[in-house]
This record gives structure tokens, C-alpha cells and sequence, in this order.
């Protein structure tokens, strides 16, 4: 059964984080670089909190040291349809959506974490100036 | 003239590879022997075999932080390394635009290349857990 959910974006908020925010998002890369990225950083245990994906198809990450204990799911740069299956999924695994980012091209990046470490993972992305994403179903 | 930071790319390209529950590793063979970082809760702590720190060592995205009592610095590997996953999935490695060979046992990577490369001496990593 299809969901008819309603997905609001995280947002940038301007204002004193952005600095911050700016200064810890990667780069921008292309799909090879930022896999090898992702596995660096999952090696020193850190994960994505939030990414987003460019209409030429580079990725940059902001990532974060998970709590003990917590699980997340990171998909970038997924048509509509595939996130939204992705979305139930995770719903159905008691992982609540975090962040979202939805580029020009349509594009949805996405993560999701443990329903239990949403409220840290919240705190984390607000120190940088993300709101979380919402779901209205 | 950009200075290739080697050390560096060794810690990027060792962890990248290192096997799941990796606590310790160290340069076994090649460049800076003997040097060793091991895992705490702030970073990677590293140390020459003569025991001398060398900082705590963390990254994020393609960036290597290296924490000192003078500072802090970033080197970004962007510069020097790049990465192509074939069809097969399986991943080159290219460090000032030669290609690495990468051949690993359990414990064990081997970093090489031709003539002129970084790793022409080929540099071995040894891994351990506690």
C-alpha cells in the first residue's frame, strides 16, 4: 500500500550556527569519493546526520558521533517513490525520519535513526543550525 | 609547492581499509616504521617507536585532523587521493595520480606502487584488537 505521507524538508537556518555548519559539512563529491568518505568516517565510528545531494549528483555530509547503542539508515540522492519505501521500511523498524533534504531534480536524501536517540540526533542537528525533517501522515 | 602529506594519506587509506573491532595499528614496513595509532575515545592516538606523541588523529569526509598542543590542523586528501569503484564494485585507489596496489591478509595491508609513487616502498599496516 502506497503512503500518503507529507514530507517537509529539514531547513538551513541562518543565524549564529551557520558558521558552524558550514565548517562541518564535507565537501562536495562525487559519488566514488563520497562512499570512500562514508566508510572513513564509519570506521572512526562517525555517521550521517544530514546530507544532501546537487543536481549534477555530488554529495556532502554532515556527520556525527552515534550514541551508544543507536542505529541509523542513510540514503542519498533517491527518486520520490524509492524514499518513500524506504521511509515505511524504517517506520516499520521503529526508526523515525531525521533529516531530509530534496534537491531541484527532485532527489530525496534522507536519514533515519532509532526512535529512542531522535531527540540527541535533534539537539545535534539544531547545534547546526538543521531542523529536523517532519511527517504528516 | 604543495608538500605530499603521506603520513596522512597512510592514516586515511588505514582506516579506510581497517577491519571492523580494529583498536591498534601500526606501520609495519615503509614510511615512518614503527609508527603506532591506537583507538580512545577522543581519536587516534599516535606515537613513533621511539615513544614520541604525535597527536590525536580523527577525520571527517575526506579531511584528516591532527590535534597537537600547538593546534589543530586539517589536510584535506581531496588533493591527493582519488577513488573509482568499478562495475565489480571493487575500489582503485589513485595517490598522485598513480593507481595503489592493495593486497591484504587478516591482520595485514600492503599499499604499493610503480617507480616515482609515494608507496614505490611498499608500506605494510599491521592490525590488531584488544
Amino acid at each position: 500500500m502506497k503512503s500518503s505521507a507529507t514530507y517537509i524538508p529539514s531547513k538551513l537556518l541562518p543565524g549564529e550556527t551557520e558558521l558552524l555548519r558550514q565548517h562541518s559539512f564535507t565537501r562536495w563529491m562525487s559519488r566514488d569519493l563520497a562512499q570512500a568518505a562514508v566508510d572513513f568516517c564509519r570506521n572512526l565510528r562517525l555517521f550521517t546526520a544530514y546530507s544532501e545531494t546537487s543536481p549534477d549528483n555530488l554529495t556532502r555530509y554532515l556527520f556525527w558521533q552515534l550514541p551508544q547503542g543507536a542505529s541509523v539508515e542513510v540514503r542519498s540522492g533517491r527518486p520520490k517513490d524509492k524514499f518513500e519505501d524506504f521511509d515505511r521500511a524504517n517506520r516499520n523498524t521503529n526508526r523515525r525520519l531525521l533529516s531530509l533534504h530534496v534537491n531541484e531534480g527532485g532527489f530525496y536524501s534522507a536519514v533515519w535513526i532509532s526512535s529512542e536517540h531522535f531527540e540527541t540526533a535533534k539537539a545535534f542537528l539544531l547545534a547546526h543550525g538543521i531542523t529536523t525533517a517532519e511527517v504528516r501522515i | 609547492m604543495i608538500t605530499t602529506p603521506i603520513l596522512h594519506i597512510i592514516f586515511y587509506l588505514a582506516v579506510l581499509f581497517m577491519p571492523a573491532g580494529t583498536t591498534k595499528f601500526t606501520i609495519s614496513s615503509g614510511f615512518e616504521s614503527g609508527m603506532t595509532w591506537v583507538h580512545q575515545t577522543d581519536g587516534w592516538h599516535a606515537a613513533t617507536q621511539a615513544g614520541r606523541d604525535s597527536g590525536i588523529w580523527t577525520g571527517s569526509g575526506l579531511s584528516v585532523f591532527v590535534k597537537k598542543s600547538s593546534g589543530t590542523s586539517e589536510t584535506d586528501m581531496s588533493r591527493f587521493l582519488a577513488v573509482d569503484t568499478g562495475a565489480d564494485q571493487v575500489r582503485q585507489v589513485s595517490v598522485g595520480g598513480r593507481p595503489v596496489g592493495i593486497s591484504s591478509t587478516k591482520s595485514t595491508i600492503t599499499f604499493s606502487q610503480e617507480t616515482g609513487g609515494i608507496f614505490a616502498k611498499p608500506v605494510i599496516i599491521t592490525y590488531s584488537a584488544d
